[in-house]
């Protein structure tokens, strides 16, 4: 074993010695498989940087198990009496949901309106939103200063009202704003809390693509519902948000939350249930077609990568025969032979993967400036492009080795 | 068809006519002993050239002792190549036995041979056979690499061997930097490295001018006062005077087997 180790060791040093005299041979040997490999590390760097960057968002909007509950809009022109009555989503439903539904961790139900926002030299119509104490924990989003809206809050319809981080700024500026009072719809809400600035880019020159959660102003839902809105017996809602437990629960959530609601609308189905696993799920397939479409380009190139080096393996092959031949009476067995090239190929395919990778990475570097999309490396990619190479060295090389191995010593000593 | 099929060939078509020739006068100057390091009996070699069957030995019986310098030498065709090529165990008899120091070669799978060839014999050929891109030493390392030998080893004796024959001066020169009788030297190196127990040279002065040639053969003797024993294969009857033994093959016989005075 250790014997054959140290001849392999000996196979790598002739295989580099080899290729360090045959300099043009290995570098035309190496061009395939460089590009084959920078191709796929860039195309791949490219495509996962594009999906962790979708996922983060996902992520910092609400997750996976956010599902989105609204009204559907009813087609047709025969309405049923049934339909006729059921008002679509109100705060009850929220209310029986969160009471009910055992898949069910968090019931946000909002109401979105636009009033006039007065006080402290400021005076502008601004969209209201309407929100309870899940809110916080659903989005991940919290007040830098003060509080957010409380259980309290929303049992007492009480008059307070958060603001988004631009919102402050707009209103108070560098003034304190909690405990300050504000006039929304005619009467006056205090400012209990302030929330973080939320940010996140897709590339810097689209901006910050979560600023408009900057611009909220929340009051609780139930205050919107009973003391701003001309029909408090309706307790309409603009949509709830819903949070599964557990992601797996998605489809029996769904089902779950679709039956509560059919039973409080009078048997009418007029929600529309919006699933974002369903939505990541067809995200996910597109990716893979895009994974599938540049993994078949890698390969190809791979593959001509590989073909050019059979073909200058074999093309040399036959100002080699006299050396097998030498090594073969000193010798050599057909195994040593096999290894020798072998190794050499490998040697060839391993250094083109190195530089393929780095070349790879290169580029990638290049678009993701030119496109301002971060782009990511991850060592997985870098080891399968390594080991593909090795693989494609293996595999085209093992021809010609086979075939330098068979040789008969003594036809190969006489080879002009 | 190949060289060695037409060879063949020509055996074949004068085949009766040797036969009677041989029978008649059966040379025998050197014994077989216990002692001896080679030890053919009977061995014969047929090619398989399609629907020929070529014979290129038809039964030689030869015994070389430990420490003689041979020349083997014969007419191109007379089978002296293939031969060597058996003595050199690069090929294996179609019948016949073959003990090198004791030891029966020739039913060996070409993996042992392999082996046996690394440890006992060491090859000089005509075109020298050096690998161009390796430097000297590396060269004449190449045996004890196949040997399995550790690199401070190999180095300390492919120098040593270098030395035997005056190149350690070039052990960093490629072969192509050097003459035509420096490479012989270089290749001698090579062949003498594993300390072999039989130097076999195929027309070692072949591509050398006389003068080269005579001190390549120079060297050759000295190996033999040292008592290594050499085998040289060549048509060159100025070489073959300068061996101890000459055997003369012809026709895939040995026709005559002399000590020189």
């Amino acid at each position: 074993m250790k014997r054959l180790l140290a001849s392999i060791w000996e196979s790598v040093i002739d295989g580099v010695m080899d290729m360090n005299s045959h300099r043009t041979r290995s570098v035309l040997q190496l061009v395939g498989i460089v590009l084959g490999v920078a191709s796929v590390v860039a195309t791949f760097g490219l495509i996962d940087g594009g999906r962790q960057q979708v996922m983060a968002f996902f992520d910092k909007t609400g997750g996976v198990r956010k599902m989105l509950v609204r009204d559907k809009e009813l087609r047709g022109v025969v309405q049923t009496a049934a339909e006729k009555s059921s008002k679509g989503l109100t705060y009850d439903d929220a209310v029986v949901l969160a009471r009910e539904a055992k898949t069910i961790e968090l019931v946000e139900p909002t109401v979105q309106r636009n009033e006039l926002v007065k006080g402290h030299g400021y005076e502008k119509t601004l969209e209201v939103s309407g929100a309870t104490a899940a809110y916080e924990h659903m989005y991940d989003f919290h007040p830098a200063e003060g509080r957010f809206l409380t259980a309290e809050d929303v049992s007492a319809s009480a008059k307070v009202v958060v603001l988004g981080s631009n919102r402050r700024e707009e209103i108070f500026g560098a003034r304190p704003a909690v405990g300050q009072v504000l006039s929304i719809a005619g009467r006056a809400y205090t400012v209990v809390g302030v929330m973080q600035k939320k940010e996140f880019f897709f590339n810097e020159a689209d901006g910050n693509a979560l600023d408009w959660m900057n611009k909220f102003v929340f009051v609780p839902t139930t205050t919107m519902l009973n003391r701003m809105s001309g029909d408090r017996a309706g307790q309409k809602i603009s949509y709830m948000n819903v949070q599964v437990r557990d992601v797996k629960d998605m489809d029996k959530a769904m089902e779950e939350v679709a039956t509560i609601l059919r039973r409080t609308h009078g048997g009418v189905e007029d929600v529309d249930i919006v699933n974002r696993k369903a939505r990541m799920e067809q995200m996910e397939q597109q990716g893979r077609i895009y994974d599938v479409t540049f993994m078949v380009c890698g390969a190809i190139s791979l593959l001509v990568g590989g073909i050019v080096i059979m073909n200058i393996l074999l093309a040399s092959f036959n100002e080699r025969v006299r050396e097998v031949g030498t090594r073969k009476a000193l010798g050599a067995t057909g195994l040593n032979i096999m290894a020798q090239f072998l190794v050499e190929s490998v040697v060839v395919t391993l250094i083109g993967g190195v530089l393929g990778v780095a070349l790879g990475a290169g580029f990638t570097r290049g678009i993701s400036a030119l496109i301002q999309q971060p782009v990511v490396l991850s060592p997985g990619m870098i080891l399968a492009g390594l080991s593909f190479s090795v693989v494609v060295g293996i595999f085209f090389g093992f021809y010609p080795a086979v075939k330098a191995a068979r040789l008969n010593p003594i036809q190969a000593l006489r080879y002009e | 068809m190949t060289d060695r099929a037409l060879d063949g060939l020509a055996l074949t078509l004068g085949a009766v006519d040797v036969n009677e020739t041989v029978q008649a006068a059966p040379a025998r100057a050197v014994a077989a002993t216990s002692g001896d390091l080679i030890q053919l009996s009977a061995v014969t070699k047929t090619y398989d050239a399609g629907e020929l069957a070529v014979q290129a030995l038809r039964g030689i019986d030869l015994a070389i002792g430990k420490g003689q310098m041979a020349a083997i030498v014969g007419p191109s065709g007379s089978g002296k190549s293939t031969l060597m090529h058996i003595l050199g165990c690069l090929d294996g008899p179609t019948s016949g036995s073959y003990l090198l120091e004791g030891q029966d070669v020739s039913a060996m799978s070409s993996f042992q041979l392999a082996g046996v060839r690394n440890r006992k014999i060491g090859f000089v050929f005509q075109t020298f056979n050096l690998l161009p891109k390796a430097s000297l030493l590396r060269n004449v390392e190449l045996p004890l690499l196949y040997a399995g030998l550790g690199g401070a080893e190999r180095r300390e004796r492919a120098k040593a061997a270098l030395e035997r024959v005056g190149l350690s001066e070039r052990a960093k020169h490629r072969p192509a930097e050097l003459s035509g009788g420096q490479r012989q030297r270089a290749a001698i190196a090579r062949a003498l490295v594993n300390a072999p127990s039989l130097i076999l040279a195929d027309e070692p002065t072949g591509n050398l001018d006389s003068k080269t040639g005579l001190e390549i053969l120079r060297i050759f003797h000295e190996m033999h006062a040292r008592g290594e024993t050499i085998v040289i294969v060549t048509h060159d009857p100025k070489i073959a005077d300068q061996c101890e033994r000459v055997v003369q093959i012809v026709d895939g016989r040995i026709e005559d087997d002399r000590l020189n005075s």
